[in-house]
């Protein structure tokens, strides 16, 4: 924008003009250089001899002399930017403003110079190393020593280096949650949930640096990362500065987590620690030595800022970058930690755009880089990020748009392509984050992208959980190839994933597959996966193989077209519906369903009414087709998928995965029409297309299973847990319909605090309220005792059962109406209003006598034992689930204090 | 343009220019003596416009703006002026003098934009220009929105530090048509707003429910308000004997919101047994300011008018100084809430319109 009076003519602008008058195009050049200087004019391409005039030294300069320019009256021609080969050092992000923007016929573009591939680094090179007899070399930073600086990722030889890691491979386990307990921090009792958990001993020590040591904590979906704030040795309880999204252990038993950067972690090649004295130790790979190794570490955090202000109309607009290099950017782990609810969705971009126009990302690159690459985030429209290659991110690709509906239309980011790039290697820092993110945006194109080597999904469309208003619409998401995600690490993902209602949006012509999930908890890695709510879209053409769980799911949406694809060998299961409702959920046609061994169906039903299924060619490579467990004609004859065969598809190579489709093939009897899935991904010249084919990458290697955790021990009078509350260390389960799990202080047993169980009429499942633990006492002698105060109309049980479907059980007992009674006996009478103890013990595994024995004592009374009384199930073995369960129908209410389990040797 | 043209000049306005606390206003006008003659045009990019000096007329100098946008994104028209030694504290309002003739699309915005020193930006956006004729109209200065591109961080406007200040309009989408400013003062005169505001946008809004998770609640926008103009609807139940709640919000689009006395809201709505009213909510940064009394349920469409002075802090939350500060406003909810007798029943809300009313 420009202030002057427009009836002048600016004279520089002029001179400009007439200087090129020669040329083929009337434009104004600048240079930039390794040799230049910000206070030259940048006119010339290198320094005048006399020292006087140059080119400018930075692109902040450039930006600067532009300005100079525009002062002098509107832009008459379009300005380039031509900067030299060479190293240029990026201290601070450069910003550009309105005022830095061009227009429709003069934009602005700051480009390589031809030949040339300038690097912005906003790293500085580490040296000095010497070999120690141990192997590992060493050298000094004295900035770091100083405390003047820290950092957290390291680049060496062009690789993305490990930071010493305990294990190196695979995970630790949590064992024990930690409810409450006291916040360092403050001293007062916390609610540590989400901060604390027991580790296996030894895993997790009072190291010198604690509050330098991460702790990596793998969820579902997501991962979150922590600095720790205490570690107890005795009782190996570990606690975060921060917490993370969800409770620890709330996905399953055994969750998995890594810690980082310590001295002991330093031990396999490839890893590096950095000690807050200066020293950087390395463990070099085969074949490095430190007279050839180039080693950056990151200080600069943000490269570009483009912004604008729309509510004023008054974008940036009509800048382009071509052909530079951004590398080097770091991100610092904030004291509290971090952690996301999916998608590392707080993670910012080293480039980012707001209130931006018709900004252009071209023949980029972007790498080695803590965050995301680019983010077109808040009004941006019209913006392109095209023919770059984005990798070595520590969080994914590129952004568009934010995850809230701005109310001011203006401040809607829509109509931004991502098209032609190579992304490789993301999600090195927070694992959760996703290739290709469309949060609340739509007209958005997607297209001819190569994605791969992230630990999460690699497109991932919308932003509205459920049906509630979304602007992910008319997203075009074509022929991308998406491959070698997941590895095993991260569930509940797919190679294109969405989210809400998307009339318009299309999945068509991308090829998928390597896309391979963590399921000992969580679960899932489908090639597509349409999630909660997505709606209307058209899924076709896309070629889907070698996942986990399905090549294509749909957890509950409305009215999405799947037809016309390839969906081949997924290891677990093919088609996933999840939720049934009473509209149509999705139609699936004329595809061609291939894979071997195993059902159709992974999980949930395609049995009703609201999901059709036609016209489709199914193919098991070990045996019958089924379906539900049925033969497909039964399945069939009930008046599903009609029209569709069970038939050898015929494709040419299948185990090489070439599925093109041999002469004669019956896919025509669907009508299913062939497709050319090569198209799919980059384009464009030999160099470029070669480039995403020349990473490797090994196979895949899945997490053993968690060993078992140790039996679970219990010994909760309830005390610590805080009023209101359901008990902290359980699994609760309320309906929320007047029924609740709640720690009172209301008559104790004994102390200040019991557990109130309080049931309700009209609830929908007769077992709630219920609360249950997860013991995993598979032998030895397993005791579990508690205090229960009922009234004369309650109706209980108390229950153990192993993890097998459908479960066996052990001891049973319940209370109805004030009997006791087991194993159909009527024991006696549990008098209301008064606190009675109960005992309960057997032998589990080896040590297993097919019966169980209960002691009850009411009151001050002498207790009562009944023996040798049979067990629920003949082959109960393994104490794995221990509830309790109101079973009432009206309103009563209950109370428990004093609950113990113990296991012991026999 | 001779500098001292455009040097800063503070007009008292003679003794009838007093404040409603009776003190003497301050005023600065935009070009200084010489008015709008003395401005210089923006370079306006992304909209095409031929700007200048319009043929001298009854309102003296006129800058006159022919535009055609096609783009739905906003674009400023503006003149600008600086001021060498920034501009007095305490600049409530911007008059302008101005129309706008329309052949396509709405009316712009009036808009101001204060520039400092060190780069920090700031503006504020206003009604709509009037488009019968020329004529007065003000925007609030109260409170200014820091720009995106703004490089500030003390957090407020210093008035001593401003060079350089713009005026003008900001055409919101597809718009042609004619703009005229003949006049623009900043003053100390508190900003009084002469028409209704739309909180919503131009939509019925962007709405989301919060509620008890015993009840249950769909909420669509259809084509069912007056003149089937589209509304939030929002069909729910509630179970008997129990506390619910169920509160559709909006969030409201950031604005001045100065010099309004009234919230004005069409709807319709059926409730459950026993439920007494509509519980209209305005949301100040965590804290909730409920209508009270509660507006009744009515079967038909119906518009009401609730009094800003009839907000109350509601018991459960909290707010530094107690009071409603329309400024701080970023949500409005409409829903309702208490305990339906028998076993509850069904209800439905459906809202269209939601104004700020002078």
């Amino acid at each position: 924008m420009s202030d002057a009076p427009r009836r002048y003519i600016a004279p520089t602008a002029l001179l400009v003009t007439l200087l090129l008058a020669g040329g083929a195009w009337a434009e104004i050049l600048l240079h930039v250089s390794p040799d230049g200087r910000d206070t030259w004019s940048g006119r010339l391409a290198a320094p005048s001899g006399d020292g006087n005039d140059g080119p400018l030294a930075s692109l902040e300069g450039a930006r600067d002399a532009i300005r100079r320019l525009k002062g002098h009256g509107p832009l008459a021609e379009p300005i380039r930017v031509l900067v030299a080969a060479g190293e240029y050092r990026i201290t601070r992000p450069i910003v550009f403003g309105p005022e830095d923007s061009g227009t429709a016929e003069c934009p602005i573009t700051y480009e390589a110079a031809p030949g040339a591939k300038p690097v912005f680094t906003g790293g500085v090179r580490i040296t000095g190393f010497r070999e120690g007899p141990d192997g590992v070399w060493q050298t000094t930073v004295e900035d770091v020593a100083r405390g003047g600086w820290y950092f957290e990722q390291l680049f060496i030889n062009g690789r993305w280096a490990t930071r010493a890691r305990s294990p190196n491979q695979f995970y630790y386990y949590m064992i024990g949650k930690v409810a409450r307990g006291i916040d360092p921090a403050t001293g007062q009792l916390a609610d540590l949930s989400a901060r604390a958990f027991r580790a296996r001993p030894g895993d997790v020590k009072p190291w010198p640096n604690l509050n330098d040591v991460v702790l990596v904590a793998y969820h579902s979906w997501e991962t979150s990362q922590h600095r720790l704030a205490a570690v107890d040795p005795e009782t190996n309880t570990v606690i975060c500065t921060g917490p993370a999204a969800w409770a620890f252990m709330q996905w399953g038993f055994m969750q998995r987590y890594h810690v980082e950067n310590f001295r002991e972690a330093l031990d396999q090649p490839g890893e590096w620690y950095l000690d807050r004295d200066g020293t950087l130790s390395y463990i070099p790979l085969p074949g490095e030595t430190p007279d050839y190794v180039e080693v950056i570490a990151p200080v600069t955090e943000q490269f570009v800022h483009f912004v604008g202000e729309t509510a004023l109309g008054i974008p940036v607009e009509h800048i382009t970058l071509r052909g530079l290099a951004f590398r080097h950017a770091a991100y610092t782990l904030p004291p509290e930690g971090h952690s996301d609810g999916q998608a590392a969705a707080s993670m910012p971009a080293v480039i980012m755009a707001d209130g931006a126009q018709s900004i252009t990302i071209d023949q980029c690159e972007v790498g080695y880089v803590g965050v995301y690459g680019i983010w077109f985030r808040r009004g941006c429209r019209d913006c392109a990020v095209q023919r770059s290659y984005i990798h070595d991110t520590g969080a994914g690709f590129v952004r568009i748009g934010e995850g809230i509906i701005q109310p001011d239309e203006a401040d809607r980011t829509s109509h931004i392509v991502v098209d032609n790039n190579v992304m490789h290697i993301g999600g090195r820092v927070d694992a959760g984050c996703v290739g290709v993110w469309i949060g609340q945006s739509g007209n958005n194109q997607v297209t001819h992208n190569d994605i791969s080597d992230l630990f999460y999904t690699g497109i991932s469309a919308g932003w509205t959980w459920g049906y509630g208003p979304s602007l992910a619409s008319n997203n075009t998401i074509d022929f991308n190839h998406i491959h070698h995600i997941g590895w095993g690490v991260l569930s509940d993902m797919g190679g294109v994933y969405t989210l809400g209602i998307s009339p318009g949006t299309t999945v068509s012509n991308n090829v998928i597959h390597h896309v391979y999930s963590y399921d000992q908890y969580g679960r899932g890695g489908w090639g597509l996966y349409n999630d909660e709510g997505s709606s209307d879209m058209v899924l076709e053409n896309n070629l889907v193989y070698r996942v986990k769980t399905g090549t294509y799911h749909q957890h509950y949406g409305q009215a999405n077209v799947i037809r016309n694809n390839i969906l081949c060998y997924s290891m677990d299961g093919q088609i996933q519906r999840s939720r049934v409702e009473d509209h149509l959920s999705f139609r699936y046609g004329r595809n061609l369903v291939c894979w071997n061994g195993g059902d159709l169906i992974t999980a949930g039903s395609i049995r009703d009414a609201n999901v059709q299924l036609d016209s489709n060619l199914y193919w098991n490579e070990a045996g019958p087709v089924t379906v539900h467990g049925m033969s497909f004609e039964d399945y069939q004859a009930t008046g599903h998928d009609p029209n569709s065969l069970v038939a050898d598809p015929m494709f040419v190579d299948p185990a090489h995965d070439d599925y093109r489709l041999q002469p004669g093939s019956p896919a025509e009897k669907i009508g299913f029409r062939p497709f050319d899935y090569s198209r799919a991904g980059v384009y464009g010249d030999a160099d470029w297309v070669a480039l995403p084919k020349s990473f490797e990458y090994p196979e895949v290697e899945f997490a053993p299973p968690p060993p078992p955790p140790p039996p679970l021990v219990i010994h909760d009078g309830f005390e610590l847990s805080a009023l209101g509350e359901p008990p902290a260390d359980a699994q609760c389960f309320v309906e929320g319909r007047g029924d609740g799990l709640t720690v009172v202080d209301e008559g104790p047993a004994a102390g200040d605090r019991c557990l109130m169980v309080r049931d309700a009429p009209g609830l929908e499942h007769g077992y709630n309220p219920h609360f249950f633990y997860s013991p995993w006492h598979l032998s030895g002698i397993s005791t579990c005792s508690f205090d229960i105060r009922v009234t004369l109309d309650v109706t209980m049980y108390h229950e153990w059962r192993d993890a097998s479907s459908p479960y066996k059980v052990g001891p049973s007992i319940w209370i109805t109406n004030g009997r006791l009674t087991a194993c159909g006996r009527d024991l006696m009478v549990i008098p209301a209003g008064e606190w009675t103890h109960i005992e309960i013990t057997a032998g589990l595994g080896p040590d297993c006598t097919g019966t169980w024995q209960i002691l009850v004592q009411v009151g001050a009374e002498p207790a009562q034992e009944f023996a040798d009384l049979p067990l629920g199930s003949a082959d109960f073995r393994e104490l794995r689930w221990l509830g309790f369960s109101s079973s009432a129908t009206e309103s009563v209410v209950f109370y428990l204090d004093n609950l113990r389990l113990t296991n012991r040797a026999p | 343009m001779d500098r001292l043209g455009l040097a800063l000049a503070v007009l008292v306005l003679g003794g009838s220019a007093l404040t409603a606390s009776g003190q003497e206003s301050a005023a600065v006008a935009v070009g200084g003596d010489a008015g709008v003659a003395g401005l210089s045009l923006v370079s306006v990019g992304g909209v095409r416009a031929s700007a200048g000096m319009a043929a001298p007329g009854g309102d003296g100098a006129t800058w006159l703006w022919q535009f055609r946008n096609t783009d739905t994104a906003p674009r400023l028209l503006a003149l600008s002026a600086p001021f060498d030694g920034g501009l007095p504290e305490g600049m409530l309002s911007a008059q302008f003098r101005c129309s706008a003739t329309l052949v396509e699309g709405n009316a712009p915005r009036l808009a101001v934009v204060l520039f400092e020193k060190g780069g920090a930006c700031w503006f504020a956006l206003g009604p709509t220009a009037p488009t019968a004729q020329v004529a007065d109209a003000s925007i609030s200065l109260e409170p200014l929105r820091q720009a995106a591109f703004s490089t500030d961080e003390s957090g407020q406007l210093e008035w001593g530090e401003v060079v350089r200040v713009w005026v003008g309009a900001v055409l919101e989408g597809r718009s042609a048509g004619t703009f005229r400013l003949s006049r623009a003062v900043l003053t100390s005169e508190p900003y009084k707003a002469e028409k209704p505001l739309r909180l919503t946008g131009n939509g019925p809004g962007v709405w989301s429910v919060g509620k008890d998770p015993a009840v249950t609640a769909v909420l669509t926008m259809p084509d069912e308000g007056p003149d089937g103009k589209p509304c939030m609807k929002v069909d729910f139940h509630f179970p008997g004997q129990q506390h619910m709640y169920m509160v559709p919000s909006t969030p409201i689009v950031p604005g001045e919101r100065g010099g309004f006395s009234g919230l004005r809201l069409t709807y319709k709505a059926s409730l459950p047994p026993g439920i007494p009213g509509l519980l209209v909510m305005l949301g100040e940064q965590g804290a909730q300011f409920y209508a009270s009394p509660p507006p009744p349920a009515s079967e038909d469409w119906t518009t009401i008018t609730i009094p800003l002075e009839q907000f109350r802090l509601g018991e459960w939350t909290k707010d530094d100084n107690g009071r409603l500060d329309m400024a701080r406003v970023s949500t409005v909810m409409v829903g309702c809430h208490g305990a339906a007798t028998g076993d509850g029943g069904p209800g439905s809300i459906s809202v269209c319109d939601i104004e700020l009313v002078p």
